[in-house]
């Protein structure tokens, strides 16, 4: 933590070497947390890229009263839900029946580090659950992400959305529904 | 917002108090309590395949964002010039403040007006006084070594 404030503060006085480490010590978690939003491996990379581009520009707004990958997070959440926003003029298809509304050009399995050796049922169940994650809509996604995987609070995920808190508490519950509908089969190896 | 959504996304995070929790498992279905069972596993689950996930090519990124930032100014290099000018603006503002008072007529309690003047001995200084009501104005001077005796009032 302290060799972190040290690079940040190098950072802040120009030194790209220094934020180049910074980069590295985040990078994973912050491509993770876009691609779980997007399911979209070129559009997580280049929101991954302009997070840190991002925070680089706004060091000397970062005052440490959060630790700095809270910092990062709240940048690439942001990036992510405006990109989400932007591509709204597009139809979309609320979970009230069928299959959510899925780019099928799109990319939807992550890179994942396989472990050798490792059951087969655990894989295939994770599989599964990209899958249903996939199918959801961007913005349903979203706010599952932020409250299982990141554990923001219903406040905190309705500011990073922009939404309201009602907004968040339907796209919750509709994405959850539609989760645990598409799980039914797995749920007995869970 | 639909109060049972609400209610329902809290009950599953374990943030119903355990009479509300009660009174609202009372109203589920079979399935709904089957599913909301399973719900922590697969939250665990959604961590575990989140915590899995690599990124393609890391030092590329590295190298693109390297590349993206030394193209613009540092923060440091944007920062400190603009302090600078902000420095160099206080400065004149502080230099014309001071020009203007020192040519502009300075009013007295008297109403007199008082005019100053820079003189070309460093040691001396000239002030003008004028009282409108006078119909008259003094020069005074200070600290000319002496009064040559052609200039002199007899």
């Amino acid at each position: 933590m302290d060799h972190e404030r040290e690079l940040l503060e190098r950072a802040r006085r120009g030194d790209t070497g220094a934020f180049d480490e910074i980069v590295t010590g985040h990078r994973t978690r912050i491509y993770a947390l876009v691609f779980q939003i997007l399911r979209n491996e070129d559009d997580a990379l280049d929101l991954t890229q302009d997070t840190f581009i991002r925070a680089w520009r706004s060091l000397d707004k970062f005052d440490g009263r959060h630790p700095f990958a809270t910092w990062l997070h709240r940048i690439a959440t942001n990036a992510a839900i405006d990109l989400i926003r932007r591509r709204q003029a597009r139809p979309q298809c609320e979970i009230t029946g069928g299959p959510m509304a899925v780019d099928p050009a799109s990319r939807t399995t992550p890179s994942v580090a396989e472990v050798p050796g490792e059951a087969l049922d655990r894989r295939d169940l994770r599989a599964i659950l990209d899958r249903a994650l996939a199918s959801l809509s961007p913005e349903h996604r979203a706010v599952v992400v932020l409250r299982e995987v990141e554990e923001l609070s219903y406040e905190e995920i309705a500011e990073r959305t922009k939404a309201s808190m009602g907004t968040v508490m339907s796209r919750l519950y509709y994405a959850r529904k539609h989760l645990q509908t598409l799980l039914k089969d797995a749920r007995e190896e869970f | 917002m639909k109060n049972s959504e609400s209610t329902f996304n809290r009950w599953l995070d374990g943030e119903l108090d355990e009479a509300k929790a009660r009174e609202f498992v009372a109203g589920l279905d079979e399935e709904t309590l089957r599913a909301a069972k399973a719900w922590p596993a697969m939250r665990e689950l959604l961590k575990e395949s989140a915590s899995r996930i690599s990124l393609p090519h890391p030092d590329f990124l590295n190298e693109q964002i390297r590349r993206e930032i030394e193209r613009k100014p540092a923060p440091a290099a944007v920062v400190f010039p603009l302090r600078h000018l902000l420095l160099a603006g206080a400065c004149c503002v502080a230099a014309a403040l001071a020009l203007t008072a020192f040519f502009l007529p300075v009013q007295n309690h008297a109403e007199t007006v008082v005019f100053m003047a820079e003189t070309a001995s460093p040691g001396s200084s000239a002030s003008a006084f004028q009282t409108p009501g006078a119909r008259g104005a003094v020069i005074w001077l200070e600290g000319m070594p002496y009064i040559p005796d052609e200039e002199r009032v007899q």
